[in-house]
């Protein structure tokens, strides 16, 4: 694409860096951005810069923060002894917005992906080893994607934290609320199964 | 399983094509380099959700285009499945009956296939890739729990090829992840190769019938499952090859290194098998493979056959007309540069015939 302008190109690359975003899709927010007023642009580059400068991890859980300890972990009415272990941030806004959880989270930035060079000590295990020195945690959740990736995480923490007096577990898998039967994949169904339940009425 | 109709776009050399096919036989007849292994090719594809000459996808898009699609009708009993299938830019979308596949894997199996091409030839002559593509294609359209776990034995392969790269070059290893992955492998690599010995059990019988009917000769052939688990337990097997991998940066024991060694007399059929014989046994091998997926799946494969009859002789030809006759096969689409030879062989058989010409 050519751009009559150098600033435009600057602006349209540096938006199609974004996941999703296409250059046709950057030139249109860079038009966006233009047809504002001053003050909302500069207001966005504010957002940007405070972003990029002034965020934190929680130097317990690594979730972003804004503070050294993040809200959650500060929370001293949460289960101190519960800890959830998450692939990244998304992942706890997605299970704290089940309400049903009051325990404590441990981000690992990401799962082991030897094939993009993620191992293990690209991500928090270490530090999730030496947080439960401490002996204060009795339960890890492990709460992975169902893929082969979540697996060999959980797998590996499971085998690395073997001989530990702690329990471990993981969430169930099987049927969506809503989900016809029918329609549920057979590893899934096939699953679901094998690993059944007490009825509870 | 009868196939009315096909449409090809942009698919290789075709640029717009419709075919509407009605006989249990369909000759398609022309000069070489007129487009009729593509369409027997684009069968193939609806089929199997890929071209039978192993090409990417973006290969199958005709020079200076971007996307190509495909659309098949096949009848089975009254039901009509209306397919469709296009490509464009990488993403590869499959309808049946107007509803999206979320997974193609999900596909393969309905419209089971067999094709017969020159370039079977690759089989005895290339390297041990080529004999388990052929086996696994076959297993994967009968076995769905086949293809789904060595869809998943393949992924965690390359993350474990992918890590003892990583420690060969770094020399440092972390031996719990290469347990965690190899634990992963282990039920999958016993799953996989106990249904490739049960399904050559089956197979070999009728390979070997199907082999003396059309050669008329009386040597001994067969297929031989050559593995690392044959004479080890595969966890035990496992277990031994992981200090040789950690040196070589290989993954040396497993399922992905099987070989099918084709004998006849017992020795190989690459070295010790004439040029009739060779023939002979690919034509079986196939016709085998046909008469398998009949008897697992009850239902008649789609038989591709390209440009066979001019390499072989009158006795073979006459050998294969006898099974069709015995409606052995499903339906037939084959090629042929003359059309005269295919109604010269047809003819006496009284078998209905559709010609097409390009």
């Amino acid at each position: 694409m050519n751009f009559p302008s150098r600033l435009i190109e600057e602006a349209v690359n540096a938006f199609s860096r974004f996941p999703g975003i296409g250059k046709k899709t950057a030139l249109r927010l860079t038009l966006h951005l233009l047809r504002q007023q001053q003050a909302e642009a500069l207001e966005l580059a504010r957002a940007v810069t405070n972003l990029a400068t002034n965020v934190q991890y929680c130097r317990t859980c690594h979730n972003i923060s804004d503070a050294p300890v993040c809200q959650i972990c500060a929370n001293k009415s949460r289960n101190q002894a519960l800890v959830c272990v998450v692939a990244d941030m998304r992942d706890v806004i997605a299970i704290e917005n089940t309400g049903q959880y009051n325990g404590l989270y441990h981000v690992l930035g990401g799962l082991i992906t030897p094939m993009e060079g993620i191992g293990p000590d690209q991500l928090k295990i270490a530090s999730l080893e030496e947080r439960l020195a401490t002996g204060e945690v009795r339960e890890l959740l492990l709460a992975f994607s169902a893929t082969m990736e979540g697996d060999t995480t959980a797998f590996y923490i499971g085998r690395k934290l073997q001989g530990r007096d702690i329990r471990i577990s993981t969430i169930a898998r099987g049927i969506s609320i809503g989900g016809e039967l029918e329609y549920a994949d057979e590893i899934t169904l096939g699953r679901s199964i094998q690993q059944r339940i007490p009825f509870q009425s | 399983m009868k196939l009315k109709s096909l449409s090809l776009m942009n698919y290789r050399v075709a640029e717009r094509q419709d075919w509407h096919f009605e006989a249990d036989v369909v000759s398609i007849t022309g000069a070489n380099g007129t487009g009729k292994t593509n369409i027997l090719d684009a069968i193939h594809y609806m089929c199997l959700t890929r071209s039978y000459f192993n090409q990417q996808d973006q290969q199958l898009v005709r020079f200076g285009e971007d996307f190509f699609n495909l659309q098949a009708q096949i009848m089975e009993e009254e039901a009509e499945n209306k397919l469709f299938c296009a490509w464009q830019g990488g993403k590869k979308v499959l309808r049946k009956n107007g509803v999206v596949y979320d997974r193609l894997a999900d596909h393969i199996g309905l419209f089971p296939v067999v094709m017969i091409a020159p370039t079977d030839l690759d089989l005895i002559y290339e390297g041990s890739e080529a004999r388990r593509r052929f086996a696994d294609m076959l297993l994967s359209q009968t076995d769905h729990a086949y293809l789904l776990a060595l869809m998943r034995y393949n992924k965690i392969l390359q993350q474990k090829q992918a890590l003892l790269r990583q420690y060969k070059q770094e020399g440092r290893v972390d031996i719990t992840l290469l347990d965690v992955l190899d634990m992963q492998l282990l039920p999958l690599n016993v799953e996989l190769y106990s249904k490739r010995v049960a399904w050559l059990d089956q197979y070999n019988p009728l390979f070997e019938a199907l082999y003396r009917s059309i050669s008329g000769d009386r040597e001994q052939v067969g297929i031989r499952y050559e593995s690392s688990f044959n004479a080890l337990e595969p966890a035990l097997a496992m277990q031994q090859a992981g200090k040789d991998d950690l040196a070589s940066g290989r993954c040396s024991v497993g399922i992905h290194r099987d070989d099918l060694l084709f004998t006849i007399n017992g020795h190989p059929v690459k070295r010790f098998g004439s040029q009739g014989q060779q023939k002979s046994f690919l034509i079986s091998l196939k016709l085998a493979q046909s008469i398998y997926l009949s008897e697992v799946m009850g239902k008649k494969p789609f038989l591709l056959l390209d440009d066979i009859f001019e390499k072989l002789d009158g006795q073979r030809v006459s050998s294969l007309l006898r099974l069709v006759q015995e409606e052995r096969f499903g339906q037939i689409f084959l090629t042929d540069t003359d059309k005269k030879r295919v109604e010269a062989i047809f003819r006496p058989h009284n078998t209905a015939v559709q010609y097409i010409e390009l």
